[in-house]
């Protein structure tokens, strides 16, 4: 019951870092909540100009319909704004260039001057009609001071790109932390609505974060189920050569199954969701918890007792599991949410499958085995390939220790480098977000404050040093949320600003005539002016325009007993000078989001890698307690060591950056490669068995290979990270497991009772 | 005033004549020239540039408010206005569409929203591509003059076109436009001269 409803959650950012600052996590919450986490961006395309501009126009008339959106923009602006006359009556609060010197003699000239100006072309004469009212024009202002979309070029009167081929539009989800299924359904939705406005042949490409939620969750989930399947088919193939019976091919399924079902039904039950990524790890578990019953099964003399041959076996399977168990548990610690899943669901599954192996196994196995091991002699050149051979490992090693030491060794900090998706759909993200001049994703500041009026105050007071900014051409514009509403304080400064009646009847009239306006025309001024200071502040709720309302919303990220308003940056030139300049902004916080989360990586890099020293310590400390030896602990531990070694060279020699997935599959390889160790140390000591025992741990290999192969091909980063890593690292482990195994001649270890 | 001298008075005849036997034809015409063929004449032109001053009497004014600029018109529906003075703006009116560029930021509305300037705008637009159809939509016409010289007075139809303008007259030479006057309800008029088309 819980297995059918377990969710499988494929939520990318559950493989974030957990915050280690307030900083951090207020980046964390921009990533996953911010203005720009919400955008989505629309083209269309394969039809002509006009029909693709009528198409944008329906859709955007459509989406309005529903309250899915926020913002919906396709170059038509006025759509946004439907409220005049709420802005109208609050003019004097909006309007920026209300201040005390606009209402003297002077002020007044000069801000009629403008508005006699303004007469002279089309959209100032819009105004003509509220002249009287309004002569100093802050409606005008208002409407002209916001921060309109400057990207895209228009065409047909709505936004295409720059080869006027894709009509475009901008959405942004109205709901400020959306889950994947109502990210699924915003999509859902767009689709909808556009195949009831396109022609047949028109075509709609969606991008931004929601999507990409949406199709990383899609591609991941499509991506486990066939590798899965491929995976599992390869297995079954082989497992059925060479038990040759059904009875026990299914005994060899079931450590593994019993293990995974365990460790699903409780990995679920403790998180409530699984994340599709941990899913995905099922198939290492099946590959390497499928070894434990053919190393039973395939090295007991055929007519030993079953029972008496996993007695005989368990110190080596014990160990084998409990050092597994220990390499994992350092996951288990990481402090992100996936990778603790990923422990819990690895260190479950294992001792569950190992204890089934030892007690129920040998319970279930019919009297009469056969199998293919038992009439198995290694091929020539097998056997000659798997002879000690101290000095090519030395070599191989070496080998490795150069190729890192030439070609310099480097991590991948860009966490772009753990997004699933493809690299295609960041390009067409990267080329929509450049043609509709969307906020710059990279740079946001953050002003962090106790409430809203502190958050709205401190956008207020960075406006001289952001106009610097663009007076310097580092940026070439800036939208904040002071912009929609202004502080109390700064709206009760301008209601205070506005001029007495009394004085301004004395002074209109001279200002008037001095700017070319008849005196007497401007009169409904001093009515105006009168009722405005009769104005309270106004307040969020206060907004009865839905759009305006959420332009506020959108830049604003409010926490329990905090408010962080947010100013997003456009046309940032130069971010390095920018960033030196950060301090200017002080307390305001400009966070680069790309080093920033270069930061938490490296952080958490540090953790995974104290975390995996710790688990490489406990292993050791168990091998030694078992084996009393330090040559034989390090005959166990060496092969792997040296495996992982060589796997990064040879990730190096593919040029792939080491990234925190590669180091989470090196210490799965630790766990696989001490198993071949341990098994060929014991085959070394037990002179009879000895082909047996080396074709179990062939079969081993193999599979483990095709579960870490199909993983390998994957198109997801995050899965070919640790297929070629685990595949690389199984078949060295292996290599080097033979290659350090010495022949009978010395002592055996301790592994038999 | 001196009696002309008689060879001089000669000289007067054979002026009129001259004169006459140009402007008789041109009567003819008058009587045949009507508003499809005015259509017909201005429809034919692919695109015009030319430079504008317009002067506005306003009841809030003083003095008359005079703007210049260039007017763009490309076949059947792009009509820009660049006004250059007082204060630099680009207007844009396509497909029902009016975008606005000025001080390096453009806006775009609807025409839908604003529907009295929409009209306004189709006046001009209708006019300059010969669609007359589009014209009796919200105008009722009236041409005066001849082929040479002709003035089309278009009298508001729809209630708030009404309430809001009273006359405009466009006035022009051939193909071409040479004068635009709105008279708006409010009494406030605007007089738009333009200059000789550069093709």
């Amino acid at each position: 019951m819980l297995l059918t409803h377990t969710r499988v959650a494929t939520d990318m950012s559950a493989f974030l870092p957990r915050a280690a600052t307030p900083r951090q996590d207020l980046l964390i919450g921009q990533l996953q909540h911010g203005p720009a986490a919400r955008t989505i961006m629309v083209s269309l395309e394969n039809a002509s100009p006009g029909s693709l501009a009528s198409a944008s126009d329906a859709l955007a008339d459509k989406l309005a319909e529903s309250h899915t959106f926020g913002l919906i923009a396709n170059g038509a602006f006025e759509r946004r704004t439907q409220d005049r006359n709420w802005l109208f009556t609050h003019r004097y609060l909006l309007s920026a260039t209300v201040t005390t010197e606009r209402f003297t003699p002077e002020g007044l000239r000069q801000a009629l001057n403008v508005s006699r100006e303004r007469l002279g072309t089309p959209s100032g004469d819009l105004f003509r009609p509220l002249m009287a009212q309004d002569p100093t024009g802050e409606l005008a202002g208002i409407l002209e001071g916001m921060d309109l979309q400057q990207g895209p070029a228009m065409r047909n009167g709505v936004w295409f790109d720059g080869s006027g081929a894709r009509a475009l539009l901008l959405l942004e989800i109205r709901e400020a932390a959306p889950t994947v299924e109502m990210q699924s359904a915003v999509k859902h939705e767009i689709e909808q609505v556009f195949a009831t406005v396109a022609s047949p042949e028109m075509r709609m490409i969606l991008a931004g974060p929601a999507i990409y939620a949406v199709e990383s969750r899609n591609l991941i989930e499509h991506e486990s189920l066939i590798f899965t399947i491929v995976a599992a088919g390869l297995i079954v193939a082989l497992l059925a050569w060479v038990y040759r019976n059904l009875a026990q091919m299914i005994l060899v399924f079931i450590p593994a199954v019993s293990g995974i079902l365990a460790a699903v039904v409780l990995v679920s039950w403790y998180y409530g969701t699984m994340h599709g990524i941990t899913l995905a790890f099922a198939i290492i578990l099946l590959a390497e918890t499928i070894d434990y019953p053919s190393y039973l099964l395939l090295q007991t003399s055929p007519g030993l007792p079953l029972a008496v041959a996993a007695r005989d076996i368990w110190p080596t399977l014990r160990l084998a599991v409990l050092t597994t168990l220990v390499g994992n548990l350092a996951m288990l610690f990481s402090g992100i949410a996936g990778l603790a899943q990923l422990g819990l669901l690895a260190v479950i599954g294992i001792a569950v499958a190992g204890l089934v192996n030892r007690w129920v196994v040998p319970a279930l196995a019919p009297r009469q085995r056969h199998t293919a091991s038992a009439s198995w002699v290694p091929p020539r050149w097998l056997g000659k390939m798997l002879q000690p051979r101290l000095w090519l490992t030395g070599v191989a090693a070496l080998l490795a220790l150069l190729i890192l030491a030439v070609g310099g060794f480097s991590w991948e900090d860009d966490l772009g480098s753990l997004n699933p998706l493809p690299a295609e759909m960041k390009m067409r993200d990267q080329r929509l977000r450049g043609e509709l001049g969307a906020p710059d994703v990279r740079f946001v500041i953050a002003v962090p404050a106790p409430d809203l009026e502190q958050a709205l105050r401190g956008s207020e007071a960075l406006r001289p040093a952001l106009d610097t900014l663009v007076r310097e051409k580092l940026l070439t514009g800036y939208t904040m949320a002071a912009d929609y509403l202004p502080s109390h304080a700064t709206q009760q400064a301008r209601l205070a600003a506005l001029p007495d009646p009394d004085q301004l009847r004395q002074d209109l009239p001279g200002a008037a005539q001095a700017a070319g306006f008849r005196p007497d025309a401007l009169a409904p001024l001093l009515v105006e002016i009168a009722q405005a200071r009769l104005l309270s502040p106004i307040s969020i709720r206060d907004i009865p325009d839905k759009a305006w309302r959420l332009r506020v919303e959108s830049l604003l990220f409010t926490q329990t007993n905090s408010t962080v308003a947010l100013i997003t940056l456009k046309g940032v030139t130069d971010s390095k000078a920018l960033s030196e300049r950060a301090n200017r902004l002080a307390p305001a916080l400009l966070i680069d989001l790309k080093q920033e989360i270069g930061g938490l990586v490296v952080s958490y890099r540090q953790q995974i890698l104290l975390y995996s020293g710790i688990g490489m310590l406990l292993i050791m400390v168990l091998l030694f307690a078992h084996l009393r030896r330090i040559g034989a602990t390090l005959r166990v531990v060496l092969p792997s060591l040296l495996g992982m070694l060589c796997t990064v060279a040879v990730l190096h020699l593919c040029s792939e950056r080491l990234n925190l997935f590669h180091l989470v599959a090196l210490l799965l390889v630790l766990g696989v490669g001490i198993n071949y160790a341990l098994f060929f140390n014991r085959a070394a000591a037990d002179h009879v068995g000895e082909n047996r025992v080396l074709f179990s741990l062939l079969i081993c290999l193999v599979s483990t290979l095709i579960g870490f192969g199909a993983l390998a091909v994957s198109s997801t980063p995050v899965l070919h990270s640790i297929g070629i890593t685990s595949f690389c690292g199984t078949a060295f482990s292996f290599l080097f497991s033979a290659w350090l195994t010495p022949k009978i001649r010395t002592p055996p270890l301790p592994l038999a009772c | 005033m001196q009696p002309l001298p008689a060879t001089d008075y000669r000289c007067f005849v054979w002026l009129w004549l001259m004169i006459s036997s140009v402007a008789l034809p041109a009567a003819a015409q008058t009587a045949a020239f009507e508003i499809p063929q005015l259509m017909q004449i201005l429809a034919q032109v692919e695109t015009r540039e030319s430079a504008f001053s317009e002067k506005k009497i306003l009841a809030l004014l003083t003095e008359p408010l005079v703007s210049s600029g260039t007017l763009r018109y490309r076949r059947p529906g792009y009509v820009e206005r660049m006004t250059m003075a007082p204060r630099q703006e680009r207007f844009t009116y396509e497909n029902g569409k009016i975008a606005i560029e000025s001080n390096g930021r453009q806006r775009q509305f609807q025409i839908r929203d604003q529907p009295a300037l929409g009209a306004l705008i189709e006046s001009i637009r209708a006019t300059l591509a010969g669609d007359e159809e589009s014209l009796r939509r919200h105008y009722q016409l009236r041409l005066a003059g001849t082929r040479a010289k002709w003035s089309l007075e278009m009298l508001p139809v729809t209630p708030d076109l009404v309430s809001r303008i009273r006359l405009i007259r466009i006035s022009g030479v051939q193909d071409e436009l040479r004068q635009v006057d709105i008279l708006e309800a409010s009494d406030d008029r605007t007089t738009m001269t333009i200059d000789a088309v550069r093709h």
